[in-house]
């Protein structure tokens, strides 16, 4: 390399170095500042801890080994419906967690409806043959079957 | 215990790490320590996790198959570490680095940069207790199951067609193991799981690149590497996501140092074991480890088979749960592979992906290029495995969502951004162990740099790049 182009490379460079150390420093906070405000703007986006806490109340009912059988009001096909499932099935673990469609539901003991807004629960639970067991709040409700003892 | 665990599981792999890891005298012993630090959660996690889901299969509770499962990871460290602690030699220094001007700029930028990215994943789990999505739906569900006494299976259940049984299982079994050890289902544990992991990734690729570049490059590496997105988003999802780019980062790490030191058998089954334990990981994994296997069978011919010895636990225990408790699953299908759209789709989307991958002008492919123009290190780049095996992956990741039976753009787009985020540390350590190579007219360019201490090469014993 000749004499002539050292100055300007290390010119270079040490435009580079501090370019990188500015602009990564930049990004940081940048992703540091969304990363808060998402945070604070929407904790826990889909009610999960809210709804483990609600459904804790249930578990002392539903033997670990049972089926659970999950409708809700709001079809699956929305996010909405299959946030709800899923949370459901994660309050629940280790029982498993059926959509109402799937083969194994009319066996299971245990039915949970979760709901988006009031309406005759007790209705809604007689429409398919099952009884009211409790009332969890937030209108989610356990059911069973007839024959079913908690 | 639901934080402990983490940290119980470290120690148990440090003496592997310890054990198998090439010693330096002298030099950079802090870069060392870091790597090993890292290297030690890496492997220890990965090593407890895989014993634990092994146990739990052959029959134990759970709490019984994490214990014995650390006892005997523990164990084995600590008889490895006695054998090998008395032996000499080291690493084969690659030649002096090329010095770096205001390296201080950039060691401040990577310091603070990393302070705000544990802290951005601490405020993110605070808040997101149950994590992202698929940790709730996916991830730390299947853990929950596994922790259960005599429920494990329920993790491989067909009926849970929603949930992916058919996923390995290394993450939700590392879970598990920390919510058997402490006796309650504690959301603590996969938050502290997944600030580990994030903080383990960063820290190894700091220690692996100042391993060769001193810390000027090391920072001016992490500064770079801090600036890729997904990774920032990823930090508190509790996904799979981070331990699989961690384990991918490890091995590629390891094998590079068996590769400097002769192909040194211990290091060489280091980078072996942290590939199976990505094959256990998520099914990215397996692709990365057959790649792996490939690129050091290409390069160390027969001492490949030190790297197979490492894998080979791990990936027994993955093959076994894919043959004999994974439900079948179709992964690919053969009318989507007709369908030209959808590689067109898939592509677009890894390129949307690749743009995003930085929030502009903090990108870290832009910098990485910047620096690469900037400095111009000689030809050719070496090591270049790397690179080529980060590629192929990426190659891989595209072919499966193009053949895969799911919509292309739905695939693409929930999945771009965080298999771009496997690899990226690997192809930004790669270019900076480029850059960090000095040429030897580059002492004649820069200003005078404080010297770092040379050790002496050792002959590679005919190992090739």
């Amino acid at each position: 390399m000749s004499q002539g182009r050292e100055k300007p490379v290390l010119w270079h460079a040490k435009a580079a170095v501090a370019a990188l150390a500015a602009v990564a420093l930049y990004g940081a906070l940048i992703q540091f500042g969304v990363t808060e405000q998402f945070a604070a703007l929407y904790p826990d986006p889909y009610q999960v801890m809210g709804l483990q806490e609600r459904l804790s109340r249930a578990l002392g009912r539903v033997p670990p080994q049972e089926r659970v059988v999950f409708f809700s009001d709001v079809p699956f096909e929305e996010v909405a419906g299959q946030a709800a499932f899923f949370a459901v099935q994660y309050a629940f673990a280790p029982r498993i967690v059926l959509l109402e469609k799937a083969p194994q539901a009319r066996q299971a003991r245990f039915w949970l409806g979760v709901f988006s807004r009031q309406d005759n629960f007790m209705q809604i639970g007689a429409d398919r043959g099952l009884l009211m067991e409790q009332d969890l709040g937030g209108y989610v409700v356990l059911y069973r079957k007839p024959e079913a003892r908690p | 215990m639901n934080v402990l665990a983490w940290l119980t599981a470290a120690g148990a792999g440090w003496f592997w790490v310890r054990a198998l890891w090439p010693r330096t005298e002298g030099g950079r012993l802090w870069a060392r320590l870091t790597a090993e630090l890292a290297l030690s959660f890496m492997f220890g996690v990965g090593a407890c996790s895989a014993a634990f889901f092994a146990l739990l299969w052959s029959g134990l509770k759970p709490g019984a198959a994490a214990w014995s499962g650390d006892a005997a990871v523990l164990a084995g460290g600590v008889v490895l570490w006695l054998i090998r602690r008395g032996r000499k030699g080291g690493e084969e220094a690659e030649g002096a680095a090329r010095p770096l001007p205001l390296a201080w700029m950039a060691g401040l930028a990577a310091a603070l940069s990393f302070v705000a990215f544990l802290a951005a994943a601490g405020v993110y789990l605070r808040a997101n207790p149950q994590g992202d999505w698929d940790a709730w739906a996916i991830w730390n569900l299947r853990a929950k199951f596994l922790a259960s006494e005599g429920l494990w299976r329920n993790a491989v259940s067909p009926e849970l067609s929603q949930t992916h049984p058919e996923y390995p299982l290394l993450w939700p079994a590392a879970v598990a193991r920390a919510w058997a050890e402490s006796g309650s289902v504690s959301q603590a544990a996969p938050q502290t799981g997944a600030w580990l992991a994030a903080a383990s990734l960063v820290l190894l690729f700091a220690g692996g690149l100042a391993t060769t570049g001193g810390w000027p490059w090391a920072a001016a590496g992490t500064a770079t590497l801090l600036m890729t997105v997904p990774l920032w988003r990823s930090a508190g999802s509790q996904y799979a996501d981070v331990p699989l780019a961690m384990f991918f980062l490890g091995s590629v790490i390891a094998a590079e140092m068996a590769r400097r030191t002769g192909w040194s058998g211990p290091v060489a089954a280091l980078s072996g074991a942290l590939a199976a334990f990505g094959a256990f990981t998520k099914n990215e994994g397996l692709v990365f480890c057959l790649l792996m296997a490939g690129a050091v069978l290409f390069m160390a011919r027969l001492r490949a088979v030190w790297w197979l010895v490492g894998a080979g636990p791990a990936l027994a225990v993955t093959l076994l749960f894919h043959w004999l408790l994974a439900p079948p699953k179709s992964l690919l299908s053969m009318a989507s592979f007709q369908q030209a759209g959808r590689l067109v789709t898939v592509v677009e989307g890894m390129a949307g992906a690749v743009w995003k991958s930085g929030g502009f002008p903090a990108h870290p492919l832009l910098f990485a290029a910047i620096l690469l123009a900037v400095f111009r290190p000689e030809k050719p780049w070496k090591p270049v495995w790397p690179a080529a095996v980060a590629g192929l992956m990426l190659c891989a990741d595209i072919a499966v969502m193009w053949g895969s039976p799911n919509d292309a753009a739905w695939q693409v787009g929930t999945a771009a951004d965080r298999l771009l985020m496997h690899v990226m540390p690997v192809l930004i350590l790669c270019a900076f162990w480029w850059l960090a190579k000095a040429p030897e007219q580059a002492a004649a360019v820069e200003p005078p740099a404080k010297p770092e201490p040379r050790r002496k090469p050792r002959k590679a014993s005919g190992a090739k790049e």
